[in-house]
């Protein structure tokens, strides 16, 4: 009888990330990220993770429960910062605060070319 | 003939819930098995095999056997005349399986009827606080309300849809009030103080003059109803299996043993991720849904939990989010919290201990062998100071924690499983957590006559009694 090969990747895998040209940031504080040129954000990675653009939840409108309303809450936007377009997260996601030192990637549309800060 | 049979009925009921009494349901259990017999008749049996008729002469001897016999069958029998139910209470009781610590930690109440019924509670009834809503949403830092009642400048005043908070800078009169900074926020929402304070129901009179009283307030609850769902796991037995493992080993019984262990790790299972609309196995047939809503499918704001507990896509663990989302319950006055964690998490917290800058150290014995490595077993609550276990369950899904608690602000249990016995309880059983497993055999069929099955069930649903002091987290990544 054959023996079975069981693994045949003895080297990590690419992650999707990698795979599919986006464009990574280093998150070096927690408030926001520096996205320079970028736009649009079509998908976003957090540590390989994607972070979908938006959440639907039913909101209670009073304490009685059976009034709600339902709302759609982005987890992240980009807005004008000091250094030009920063990434800042919705306070539903981690309370808003990105982590250090993990990595943001984003495929979308950036006005420039860009260099990746690892 | 004594043997009454106890029917279903409307009638009054000593619990909390309307229908039959379930202490009063008839006895059933398997009479064809000698095991189930009362101790008494069986040491009778055995003397009368020995040739003890206990002073009597063996015909009165054999007539009183044949009577007691004959009133336990009697009490076994339900109408149909066949029994069905076998109370598996001991047994049950008996087992303690470590890898269900969520089914462990619930208390199990005593339910009646097809439906339980409970009132969720939102609020205490305040006397504090701001309860109003946004008369027109608008992106200003001035913002019209129903009523500024409560507001004074320097207290934040929390927003429910927008899910942010503002200081109150200023307030212009009883319907405007200006804000230290912008926001954004949409007609009706609910306004309140916080984030950081217990919501309250309303800022009424709490003070009174020695002729006057203070204003009535009253605590807020919602009505809950959910129906008891059956959930239960199949066995069987063949003949030749119980025929060859009499000699060495009770085949039935480790066959019924294994599916109540089965049962209890379904029910773990079903208690954190069942939902009520999921028509996939195990929660449906595929067509129809037939589970209630488990721990996570509660933990949501359609289900009262507050908007900014709810935390999704988090990513890595910090203890940072872990310190905002107890915070977050003990401001909803959240007694004795606990934190439910996937191995992930549970390896994550230690990672997080482990992780350079931690002060923590392997300590070598005099020998110079060390033990590496940590088990967190408890989380330092940031407010409290208090330990908040954390309790790893196989079955919560990787990426997601429930911040729970033991107790609800007035000291009420936060969460239960109301059990609805299919069998006759002790006399105090309703005061007293039951497990409410029964084993019922089954005919077999005419193509398989020697495999005898059966089926060990449980009917029960699970019930959250004030959603505010639980919260949600998560898209956690390992650390």
């Amino acid at each position: 009888m054959e023996p079975q090969v069981i693994n045949t990747f003895p080297l990590p895998a690419q992650t999707s990330d990698q795979k599919a040209n986006y464009v990574q940031f280093k998150v070096e504080r927690s408030d926001s990220v520096d996205v320079p040129g970028c736009t649009a954000i079509e998908s976003l990675l957090l540590n390989g993770v994607e972070i979908p653009a938006f959440i639907d939840e039913k909101v209670p409108t009073d304490l009685t429960l059976r009034n709600f309303q339902p709302v759609r809450i982005p987890l992240y936007e980009i807005q004008d910062g000091p250094n030009g377009p920063m990434l800042v997260r919705s306070s539903k996601s981690n309370d808003g605060r990105w982590q250090v030192g993990s990595i943001v990637s984003i495929k979308g549309t950036f006005e420039t070319p860009v260099t990746a800060k690892k | 003939m004594n043997f009454q049979l106890n029917r279903a009925s409307f009638g009054e009921s000593l619990l909390e819930e309307s229908g039959f009494n379930p202490a009063q349901l008839p006895i059933s259990r398997a009479v064809h098995s000698i095991n189930t017999m009362p101790n008494a008749i069986q040491e009778k049996m055995l003397r009368i095999e020995r040739g003890d008729y206990g002073g009597l002469d063996p015909a009165t001897a054999m007539m009183n056997l044949q009577m007691e016999v004959i009133q336990n069958v009697q009490r076994a029998q339900l109408s149909s005349g066949v029994p069905i139910r076998e109370d598996l209470e001991a047994e049950v009781k008996l087992i303690i399986p470590l890898d269900t610590p969520f089914r462990n930690m619930l208390p199990r109440t005593v339910g009646s009827s097809t439906v339980s019924s409970w009132y969720q509670q939102t609020t205490l009834g305040g006397g504090y606080g701001i309860a109003t809503t946004v008369t027109s949403g608008a992106s200003s830092a001035t913002q019209t309300v129903g009523s500024t009642a409560g507001m004074v400048p320097g207290m934040s005043v929390y927003f429910a849809v927008t899910n942010a908070f503002r200081i109150v800078s200023s307030v212009t009169n009883s319907t405007t009030v200006v804000f230290t900074a912008t926001i954004s926020t949409t007609t009706a929402e609910a306004v309140s103080a916080g984030p950081y304070f217990q919501p309250g129901q309303a800022d009424v009179q709490a003070f009174f003059a020695e002729s006057g009283a203070p204003a009535t307030v009253s605590p807020t609850y919602v009505k809950k109803s959910a129906t008891y769902k059956l959930l239960g796991t199949m066995y069987s037995i063949t003949g030749l299996a119980m025929a060859a493992g009499a000699t060495f080993e009770n085949q039935l019984f480790l066959e019924k043993q294994a599916a109540i262990r089965r049962l209890m790790l379904m029910e773990e299972n079903a208690l954190i991720n069942s939902t009520s609309t999921n028509v996939l196995p195990p929660y449906g047939d595929g067509t129809t849904a037939y589970g209630f809503d488990g721990l996570i499918a509660l933990c949501t704001t359609a289900n009262g939990v507050p908007v900014p507990q709810v935390q999704t896509s988090v990513g890595a663990l910090t203890t940072a989010h872990v310190d905002a989302q107890l915070t977050r319950q003990n401001n909803q006055g959240a007694i004795n919290p606990w934190i439910m964690v996937n191995a992930q998490e549970a390896n994550s917290f230690v990672h997080l201990a482990e992780a350079s800058g931690t002060v923590i150290r392997v300590m070598a014995g005099p020998n110079n062998e060390a033990a590496l490595g940590l088990k967190i077993m408890e989380y330092i609550h940031p407010v409290t100071g208090y330990k908040v276990p954390i309790r790893t369950s196989r079955f919560m899904p990787a990426g997601t924690i429930v911040f729970g608690a033991d107790q609800l602000p007035d000291g009420h249990q936060a969460m239960d499983v109301r059990v609805l016995p299919q069998v006759q309880l002790p006399q105090l059983a309703p005061t007293e957590s039951i497990q409410g497993y029964v084993a019922q055999e089954i005919a077999p069929a005419i193509t398989a006559p020697q495999v005898y099955p059966g089926i060990v069930s449980v009917y029960e649903v699970l019930r959250m009694k004030n959603a505010k002091v639980f919260a949600k987290s998560s898209g956690l990544t390992a650390v």
